[in-house]
């Protein structure tokens, strides 16, 4: 009885040890995010891993068929001009659109909202923020109308004396960067102004007095406070752009033929559509993954001098 | 001690709600009653919805169940076979499925569709089909669907704009030389008919291109040249005495080349059309507002796209809008056919997936939805062909002008090679059109890579060549 | 004023006006084209204004059909809500420790989350088809509202992370010294403190869910079931003909929620994103 009794009382002192210690207590609290992270994210990828390994298909002699068949996958992406076109297509989006025009155009409207005498500029700062909020799949119809023979972009451009086209057809590519940078100048414009506020203004203001150009303080005070601001836009605004889907696929479905299909586009449209060759499309999925965790190291690795240098 | 109590109260909270939101999740998916789940396209939406369901509702109900309907309408605009395709792999799709004959073979070999043999060897509406119709539902022997419309395609043109050409609107052509003549034609008087009509744009001729069109691509418009490009047996996709798909082939070429005259070589088709988002509905609309002036498409655009309860209404269809038969190459001078049509259609089928106890109401809504009534009178109401001989018993589809007119065109129909493996080909097909439409390939260019993709995908064994000239 | 300086201004004017039409003009369409009744993608001042586009959103789509578009507004709401509040209560029990403790793995666990917030969506997606497939979670709430609840998770953490390390330690300490256990402080006086945060992750995360379209598209297939992202897409082609007015209308009402949260949480965000960057 007394033996018993003293068991538990050591077993329930135990678990409350137990509890007490840090690094139970803090595995415990993490526990529940752990698990939804490995079962619907880490499974998931190791499946899909599994899956560029065989011939999957949706429907046909492979329908839902787990055959192992080595590496065949990979040995034909790296022959396919389409799967080659859409990393080029990818590429060029996510310089034009997200690096050039985002972070450029963000920057600068950056450095206008400084500006105390302007007026007004904090309707054009909401308008820009507005395109950023919307949920994805409005920005694409928008844009998609808005960009075709009957569109307004035409109603504008002919105010400017040139005549009408079907943008989404005759310059796709260019359309679609045009229409990202749209939708995403917004955070590189928020970053910096929040970048250019961490500037104190007396140092701006010294400058000024001591004579200095608009160019000089740019150069001199402002671009190397904000050298590790900028790059960590560059990075970040790089990874959201390559994985950009939604609103291409909504605009263009990634034509026409394949003129503005991004590799998500490429991924979604060889699984989910015909020929629904979904162990390929595994394959190229993971191949991209590749690039873009790579692109996410050196994120992790220049976001930590970020730190150590604010 | 108050606090440990605690802990327990606020675990034991945890573990009351979360197996009461489990059980109530439960109970709220779970089937009340019998619940059967349709899926089928909008353009069925009539046959399912307003010919079907009240009938079926009453018929279970004499055999004694209380059963749902769920609907599961696939829209315009949404392409119907990917869905279905989508939904039947993933163990998703409904119980009763409305779906294009061609991919029968592929869903059969993938196990997804049940086997009707023995429902309708009892069934006396089976006798009413005639061989080719069966042909298509059968997958090895076994039956897998029933034929509920079927179709022809035709070369639709507008009288009204050949008039303002100084062409007849009694046309028919016999060769293709003859239907690029005429949109030259068309395209040198392009500026009096967009004075005419009061439009800004116009391409004398149309024909589905690219891969966003899916299967109309290759059925409306690779397929009505294909078949008339050579004689029989070198007018095909694939070769029934070798058992290879073919990869090169006169025909082929002749087709690819056809792609080439008028979207490269002539610039009198729309490129554009074949990659907006609708295509369907472009296609429609540009020929109901006289942007297109020569148009391929099938029998139902009579009435589904252009009649008076169609997408885009043409008003005084009679007098604009004329059909033609598509003609052969040279119009039979080199032994081919001198007309070409090729028939598809939609067949009703049942899930491999379907749960046993509700398999007999199935079959009982795949009766209902194929009887001679109801396809009769959705056939009529759309402009299709019923596949059914006793429709004609139906004063609807009796007394219907347009249809009896078409049925001719059933004398020299033609059916799609549907083996395993067409659908990739198909694939094929539209990409090697869209590669002409959008990059200026060759029909020679257009035709190696064509060959290139069968070769990977079945093993160069399994493709066979033609001579080319 | 010097001269340099009024080229200066008048540069920045002409800059702001080019911008402000360009960011504009699309969303002048999409209001314009929502109240005219002829609405068409050319660009046209209504003759008259209509409501009949929003009176559409709340009629059924078909006699048999009892779906009208709202209800896909409806399903929209369920949906974010519950995963707003799912990875909202798992990512402040997670980033708890995360930043009171010290433990073997931190920095690796952080540098995972990192990675997962980044991680491209399409890369999971087609793997969670077949998986969901096989468990019959596809078509299923659930299966949706934990997947997307997964995948915003790391980004909850590392924002509430951020909090966390941004209050005072020391109320928790003498909160303890005072007798609570470390739960009792963690939920009486950490919690408490850092209610604004825990508002703004919710809100932030209710809208990344709110404008999700990928995972539903792929996930749900009853028409029925969709959230509002997949439902224009799916309402699109609906009548054969793209009757942009309707469209257009029932964006703008998809879109309100989204803009009133970040109108809500503007002032938060402009700082917030930039100590969320410096993670």
């Amino acid at each position: 009885m007394s033996t018993s009794r003293a068991l538990s009382y050591n077993f329930s002192k135990k678990i409350k040890n137990v509890l007490r210690s840090e690094r139970a207590l803090a595995y415990l609290f993490l526990l529940p995010t752990l698990i939804m992270i490995f079962a619907f994210v880490i499974i998931p990828a190791i499946w899909g891993l599994w899956v560029s390994f065989t011939p999957l298909s949706l429907v046909g002699k492979y329908a839902m068929k787990y055959d192992f068949i080595g590496l065949k996958n990979y040995i034909k992406l790296i022959s396919d001009a389409d799967f080659y076109n859409s990393i080029k297509i990818s590429f060029i989006f996510t310089i034009l659109s997200a690096l050039i025009g985002q972070a450029f155009l963000g920057l600068m409207l950056a450095l206008v909202m400084r500006e105390k005498a302007i007026k007004g500029k904090s309707i054009v700062a909401i308008t820009v923020f507005l395109a950023w909020i919307i949920p994805e799949v409005v920005a694409g119809y928008m844009w998609g109308v808005f960009a075709s023979r009957e569109g307004m972009m035409n109603t504008l451009l002919a105010l400017l004396g040139m005549p009408p086209r079907n943008w989404l057809y005759d310059l796709p590519l260019e359309t679609i960067i045009i229409a990202n940078i749209w939708r995403g100048t917004a955070f590189s414009m928020i970053l910096f102004m929040a970048a250019l506020e961490g500037i104190p203004h007396y140092i701006y203001e010294a400058a000024e007095i001591d004579g200095a150009s608009w160019w000089q303080r740019f150069r001199y005070i402002i671009l190397p406070m904000m050298a590790y601001v900028i790059l960590v836009d560059f990075i970040l605004i790089t990874i959201w752009t390559f994985n950009v889907f939604t609103m291409i696929f909504v605009m263009t479905g990634g034509g026409p033929g394949n003129a503005t299909e991004l590799w998500t586009i490429f991924v979604y449209r060889r699984a989910f559509q015909p020929p629904y060759e979904v162990g390929y499309a595994s394959a190229a999925a993971n191949l991209m993954f590749l690039i873009v965790f790579l692109i996410i190291l050196s994120y992790i690795y220049v976001s930590k001098k970020l730190r150590w240098y604010g | 001690m108050p606090l440990e109590k605690k802990y327990i109260a606020v675990i034991g909270i945890i573990i009351i709600l979360v197996i009461g939101g489990g059980i109530a999740y439960w109970y709220m998916t779970a089937p009340k009653k019998v619940t059967i789940v349709v899926e089928y396209g909008q353009p069925w939406q009539y046959l399912v919805e307003n010919l079907t369901l009240a009938k079926f509702k009453e018929e279970a109900k004499k055999l004694g169940y209380d059963v749902e309907v769920t609907l599961r309408m696939i829209p315009y605009g949404v392409d119907i076979v990917q869905t279905i395709s989508q939904d039947l792999a993933q163990g998703v799709a409904g119980d009763v499925l409305v779906i294009d004959s061609f991919m029968i073979p592929e869903y059969a070999e993938a196990g997804y569709l049940l086997d009707l043999t023995s429902y309708v060897e009892e069934w006396d509406g089976w006798a009413a089909y005639p061989e080719a119709m069966k042909k298509i539902v059968t997958y090895e022997n076994k039956v897998y669907g029933i034929m509920i419309d079927t179709d022809v395609r035709m070369l639709w043109y507008r009288k009204d704009i050949f008039q303002l050409a100084g062409l007849p609107a009694d046309w028919q052509p016999t060769t293709w030389e003859d239907i690029i003549e005429a949109a030259l034609t068309l395209a040198n008087n392009s500026d009096t008919i967009k004075d005419q009509l009061n439009i800004t744009e116009f391409y004398p001729i149309y024909f589905p291109a690219g891969t966003k069109w899916g299967e109309a691509t290759t059925m409306q418009g690779f397929y009505m040249l294909l078949l008339g490009a050579d004689k029989d047996p070198y007018n095909r996709l694939y070769d029934y005495s070798e058992n290879k798909w073919v990869g090169k082939s006169k025909a082929l070429l002749r087709a690819f080349q056809f792609y080439y005259d008028i979207y490269v070589e002539h610039k009198i088709a729309p490129e554009e059309y074949n990659f907006v988002t609708d295509v369907w509905s472009k296609h429609r609309e540009a020929f109901a507002k006289g942007w297109v002036a020569i148009d391929i498409g099938g029998s139902w655009e009579w009435d589904e796209g252009w009649g008076p309860n169609g997408i885009y209404p043409i008003p005084n269809r009679e007098e604009k809008v004329g059909y033609a038969k598509m003609p052969g190459y040279a119009g039979g001078a080199e032994s081919e056919r001198p007309f070409v049509t090729i028939s598809g259609g939609w067949a009703v089928a049942i899930n491999a997936a379907i749960k046993p106890e509700l398999k007999p109401l199935a079959w009982l809504f795949v009766k209902i939805l194929a009887s001679k009534e109801n396809v009769a009178k959705f056939c009529a109401r759309y402009g299709k062909i019923a596949p059914r001989t006793d429709a004609a018993e139906v004063p609807e589809y009796a007394e219907n002008e347009y249809l009896q007119s078409v049925l001719e065109y059933l004398n020299f129909t033609d059916f799609r090679d549907a083996m395993p493996g067409y659908s990739k080909v198909s694939f094929y097909i539209q990409q090697a059109t869209e590669k002409i439409v959008t990059e200026g390939w060759t029909a020679e260019q257009a035709l190696d890579w064509y060959y290139d993709q069968l070769v990977a995908e079945f093993g160069e064994d399994n493709v066979i060549t033609y001579p080319l000239p | 004023m010097k001269i340099h300086n009024i080229v200066y201004y008048v540069l920045a004017y002409i800059f702001l006006i080019v911008v402000a039409i360009f960011f504009s003009a699309p969303f002048v369409w999409l209001i314009l084209s929502a109240f005219d009744p002829m609405a068409s993608p050319h660009f046209r001042i209504p003759s008259e204004v209509t409501f009949r586009w929003f009176a559409g959103i709340f009629k059924p789509i078909s006699q048999y059909y009892q779906m009208t578009p709202f209800s896909w507004i409806i399903n929209s709401a369920i949906i974010s809500v519950s995963v707003a509040t799912l990875s909202t209560m798992l990512s402040i029990i997670g980033a708890y420790p995360l930043t009171r403790f010290q433990f073997r793995g931190q920095q690796v666990l952080l540098n995972i989350f990192v990675t997962l917030r980044l991680l491209p969506v399409i890369v999971i997606v087609i793997p969670i088809t077949l998986i969901f497939a096989r468990f019959g979670l596809l078509n299923t709430y659930l299966g949706l509202i934990v997947v997307m609840s997964a995948l915003v998770l790391p980004f909850n953490l590392l924002i509430a992370e951020g909090y966390f390390k941004a209050l005072p330690k020391e109320y928790e300490e003498a909160a303890m010294v005072d007798g609570l256990s470390r739960w009792e402080a963690f939920f009486k006086i950490t919690l408490r403190l850092a209610l604004p945060g825990i508002v703004t992750i919710w809100l932030l995360s209710f809208v990344v869910a709110w404008g999700d379209f990928l995972l539903p598209l792929v996930i749900l297939r009853d028409p029925w079931k969709y959230p509002a992202a997949v439902g224009i897409y799916y309402w699109f082609g609906v009548y054969g003909r793209v009757e942009y007015g309707r469209i257009s209308a029932f964006s703008i009402l998809y879109s309100i929620p989204a803009i009133l949260v970040f109108l809500l949480t503007r002032k938060y965000l402009m700082k917030g994103i930039y100590g969320l960057v410096s993670r």
